[in-house]
């Protein structure tokens, strides 16, 4: 029945559609039922943080391996910049792209790859509108950071919001995040309140991605591949606390 | 046109694939593959029928009001400047999508993974169109390449071997290919690549749609959902009315069981929450983002012995276990919607008086219930679709007469001794030794692949009186 | 104790010599058996098929020959489960009857539950030395009652049985009721699967709780002139498993 008999149709209306629903149910609608809930966890990240992150950390990072990812753990903020260098050198990158976030200025990795000749673009605002998705597209590396992450699953979990696009997340083979960890928590139980405050008001967070691992199939006779339409290699570098106190979280 | 006529009826499709020997040793690989990784996924989850229970009382909960979530889903996602639109079959549905195609000028459809666009044939319905849908989740394109539909919900193309596929794509490519899965899988990267970025349009599906913050849920693991909702500048999600869910705590208790149900992850590697369009300012995002909500038969269930079949969250773990599943795969159910959930589900969407042939394609062995991840009660549902069969006279009159003579003789004590005495005279040509190896007429089905045993000389009962009847 | 045998179709019919052995075997343990006179069938193939109210005919017909047993034995899973969790089913709106049919079902028992109420901790059966074994968990006992363990364990207990654990015991033989007739090739392919994985295991002996999987397995191995026997646990039991 597909065709042009579709063009001059009548659309149903809410409240028909919802009426017809509503009488379906019908004496059904009597039914109590006391859904059962999660005590759910008002643990911000920075509480949950300082019940020993260095687990935490272990745990994601563990994780994050048996997901097909790779964690880089270096001693401080610091020594994040020469990690960076390595990957980068290790992968043969020429170009990458670039969340504008603060971690991002404060550890210097702007700095870190024209040391190692990556020509590096912030998106969007070092890049005019219509060749924003061709620069994604053709960049070698994404680097981001991250809003979330958690411990259970090895899940990141990133926000877009501008200077956090999520296409430099996704369009290069490869995504490097650096992970703070102040941001780190125990289960998917403790995002539900954080990310109702992510979505809120005018600003909310038109996308927000768990991201675990990197891109895979098994849909050609069941064998594991990665990289299929997202990235190929996911590397997370991340430190433990350091000794002056928990991390700041920061964001816009 | 689904795969295998359904004129030709089950029984003959599935005879059919019995005789596909690739077909079924791919099956078996698949199948059993997921069984031990969903097996290992749900050891470890520690709370596993908690969360089992959790999840039933919240869908319990959302059938019970679903007008009013659905209400609330709505408000939310117009709030955050998302269009609804509301379908009460496939019919509307399709005039929704093609009419937005056309009014932006939309020539190509970039795809990801929803049984919901299959179930509505929209491709067909763009392609009548003369706008080009293209499915980005590789199982789904390799299919769509042979022009086949898919035999399994999680693994579309699981049936598919690397050999066919490296001949599916060198003939789209215009070069020759070797079967060597990697440069398969690079290869549709590069393809799709381009289609994503030159698709006027982005078509998905929706696992979840969180009803406090308008928010659409999309479970992948290749990145092709990320790119069908980001790149196109107008994105448009299909969902069944059944998807709603009142609020993210609930959305966690569905993503802990849904990967590991499906495919024995912990985690899918992307799971997309998509909350309306983004604030001007944002340049990568879609301009538009609309929702289309779906009835197409689904609130016939919602009163009635059929309403668990809403609870179901499409991770095919019923299909991995069913024996006839593992047997004929989901083309021989010649329906969009395979395996024991499927049959319901079909019954469903073909509503009152629609065949119930499918019903008998089941041993009743409850595999199906015992993995689901919500414990859907399918046993009792086919019992319910084969008693509707027959009160709808759908039994042929040979079976009904058949059917009829049995109760007679479970009735009369007098009729089921008769019985008993004729079936040992009568069987008596059949008897081989302690066996019968060949039985006339419809009784040869058995025979066709097992034997029989001959009724006894003396039954128990004869034996019992015989030896009298002290307590001992 | 008292119990009251249920006798069921298929062991009247087919296959006495299991009802033989369950009453040498329940003697043996000091039970006063009784077998209501004039029962037939559970009515299971009936409902299985859609035929609700000519089953719930069947059903008010046998429910009163057990009014007064106390306990009542079960040879076969699916009719043990007919009885414990669908016979009540079969009376929506005849409260009267329910009640009847919940007693009823209250009172049953599959016949490994049954022993192992009576005789937990005994050694039961024969001998059996020599004899390889292994134990297909027949559906509706397995998923309908949630019994598994308790054969396994009577059968263990059998004096020099060598007992293997089938890969894929706890799945379908392909039987299914008319499932098998209506659709003949698919039972017959589930159930060729089943055999390879009865004859993984070199057991010379396949036990069942359920005469249905015993008519189907035993008639494929018969086809197949495979050595191995489908015998009913009481079989064992009773001796019934040398040859």
């Amino acid at each position: 029945m597909a065709g042009s008999g579709e063009r001059a149709m009548v659309r149903t209306e809410q409240a028909e559609f919802l009426g017809h629903i509503r009488s379906s149910i019908g004496s059904g609608r009597e039914r109590t039922v006391a859904p059962i809930r999660f005590a759910s966890s008002e643990a911000s990240p920075r509480a949950e943080a300082a019940q020993g992150v260095g687990r935490l950390l272990d745990r994601f990072l563990v994780e994050l391996s048996l997901a097909g990812g790779t964690g880089h753990r270096v001693q401080s903020p610091a020594h994040a910049q020469g990690a960076l260098r390595d990957l980068v050198r290790a992968s043969g990158a020429r170009r990458a792209v670039m969340w504008r976030h603060p971690l991002l200025a404060r550890l210097d990795l702007r700095a870190a790859l024209a040391d190692t000749g990556v020509a590096c673009w912030e998106v969007p605002a070092d890049v005019p509108e219509g060749e924003r998705l061709t620069l994604m597209a053709t960049a070698d590396l994404g680097v981001t950071a991250v809003d979330y992450a958690v411990a259970d699953t090895g899940s990141l979990v990133l926000c877009s919001r501008p200077g956090q696009e999520r296409l430099v997340s996704l369009l290069p083979p490869i995504h490097v995040a650096l992970l703070p960890p102040s941001v780190l928590v125990s289960g998917l139980e403790a995002l539900p309140p954080l990310l109702r405050r992510d979505l809120e008001g005018p600003g909310g967070a038109s996308n927000i991605v768990f991201i675990t691992g990197p891109s895979r199939t098994a849909d050609i006779e069941l064998s594991l591949t990665q990289g299929v339409h997202g990235p190929k290699a996911l590397h997370v570098i991340a430190w433990d606390e350091e000794p002056g106190g928990p991390e700041g979280r920061d964001h816009l | 046109m689904k795969q295998g006529a359904p004129s030709l009826g089950f029984e003959q499709r599935a005879s059919g694939a019995l005789k596909n020997l690739p077909l079924r040793q791919a099956l078996e690989a698949a199948t059993e593959r997921f069984i031990a990784q969903r097996a290992s996924a749900f050891r470890d989850l520690p709370d596993a029928e908690a969360l089992r229970k959790r999840a039933r009382a919240i869908k319990e909960e959302v059938l019970t009001r679903l007008d009013d979530y659905l209400r609330q889903l709505a408000d939310s996602v117009r709030k955050r400047g998302g269009v609804v639109h509301w379908a009460k079959d496939g019919t509307e549905a399709r005039g929704i999508v093609l009419d937005l195609a056309r009014a932006r000028g939309v020539k190509s459809v970039v795809k990801s993974k929803s049984m919901v666009t299959e179930e509505i044939e929209l491709n067909e319905a763009l392609e009548g169109a003369g706008i080009r849908p293209v499915e980005t989740d590789l199982g789904e394109w390799i299919i769509q390449l042979a022009g086949e539909k898919p035999s399994h919900i999680i693994a579309p193309a699981i049936h598919k071997s690397r050999h066919e596929v490296a001949e599916l794509f060198s003939r789209k490519v215009g070069k020759s290919l070797a079967p060597d899965i990697e440069l398969l899988t690079a290869t549709a990267r590069e393809q799709l690549r381009q289609e994503f970025l030159q698709a006027g349009m982005g078509i998905s599906g929706v696992n979840f749609a969180v009803a406090e913050t308008g928010t659409l849920v999309l479970v992948t693991n290749e990145g092709n959902g990320r790119m069908v909702t980001s790149v196109p500048p107008v994105h448009l999600a299909i969902m069944g009315i059944e998807k709603v869910i009142p609020t993210l705590e609930d959305l966690v208790v569905f993503l802990k069981i849904l990967a590991r149900s499906a495919t024995g992850q912990k985690a899918s590697s992307y799971v997309s929450l998509i909350t309306g369009v983004g604030r001007d300012g944002d340049s990568d995002r879609p301009r538009e983002l609309h929702l289309v909500i779906l009835d197409n038969g689904r609130s016939r269930f919602l009163s009635g012995p059929f309403r668990e079949a809403l609870y179901c969250i499409r991770c095919g773990a019923c299909l991995n276990v069913c024996p006839v599943y593992r047997q004929v795969g989901g083309h021989a159910y010649g329906a969009t919607y395979p395996g024991p959930i499927g049959i319901i589900v079909t019954s469903m969407l073909q509503g009152p008086g629609g065949s119930k042939e499918l019903a008998a394609a089941s041993s009743l062995c409850g595999a199906c219930q015992q993995a689901c991840p919500l414990d859907i009660d399918i046993p009792h549902m086919l019992l319910e679709l084969r008693r509707e069969a027959v009160a709808d006279r759908q039994a042929s009159g040979g079976e009904r007469a058949a059917f009829w003579l049995m109760a007679a003789i479970l009735r009369y004590d007098g009729l089921y001794r008769l019985a008993g005495r004729v079936g040992r005279l009568l069987q008596r040509p059949f008897v081989r030794g302690t066996s019968i190896d060949r039985l006339p007429f419809r009784l040869s089905r058995w025979t066709a692949v097992r034997d029989f045993p001959p009724l006894a000389a003396r039954t128990f009962r004869d034996r019992w009186r015989m030896l009298g009847r002290n307590g001992g | 104790m008292k119990a009251s045998l249920f006798v069921t179709c298929l062991v009247d019919l087919f296959y006495p010599e299991v009802g033989e052995a369950i009453v040498q075997v329940l003697r043996a343990l000091g039970v006063s058996l009784d077998c209501p006179e004039g029962q037939t069938c559970c009515g299971l193939p009936l409902v299985n098929n859609g035929y609700r109210a000519e089953a719930a005919r069947v059903a008010r017909r046998m429910i009163p020959l057990f009014e007064r047993s106390e306990r009542i034995v079960v040879p076969s899973g699916s009719c043990a489960w007919m009885l414990r969790e669908e016979l009540p089913r079969l009376f929506p709106a005849d409260a009267a009857t329910r009640a009847q049919a919940e007693a009823m079902g209250r009172k049953a028992l599959e016949f490994s539950e049954f022993v192992a109420q009576v005789a937990d901790g005994d050694t039961i059966g024969m001998s059996l030395p020599g004899t390889t074994v292994t134990y297909h968990d027949s559906c509706h006992l397995l998923r309908g009652l949630g019994v598994s363990e308790v054969p396994r364990r009577l059968l263990r207990r059998v004096e020099g049985i060598r007992y293997v654990e089938m890969p894929g015991a706890d799945r379908c033989c392909g039987f299914g009721g008319s499932f098998s007739v209506k659709l003949p090739e698919i039972s017959g392919a589930i159930l060729r699967e089943k055999i390879r994985n009865i004859e993984a295991t070199g057991a010379q002996i396949v036990v069942a709780d359920d005469c249905g999987c015993i008519m189907q397995m035993s008639g494929g191995l018969s086809r197949q002139r495979s050595g191995a026997r489908v015998l009913h646990l009481a079989q064992v039991l009773a001796g019934q498993g040398a040859l």
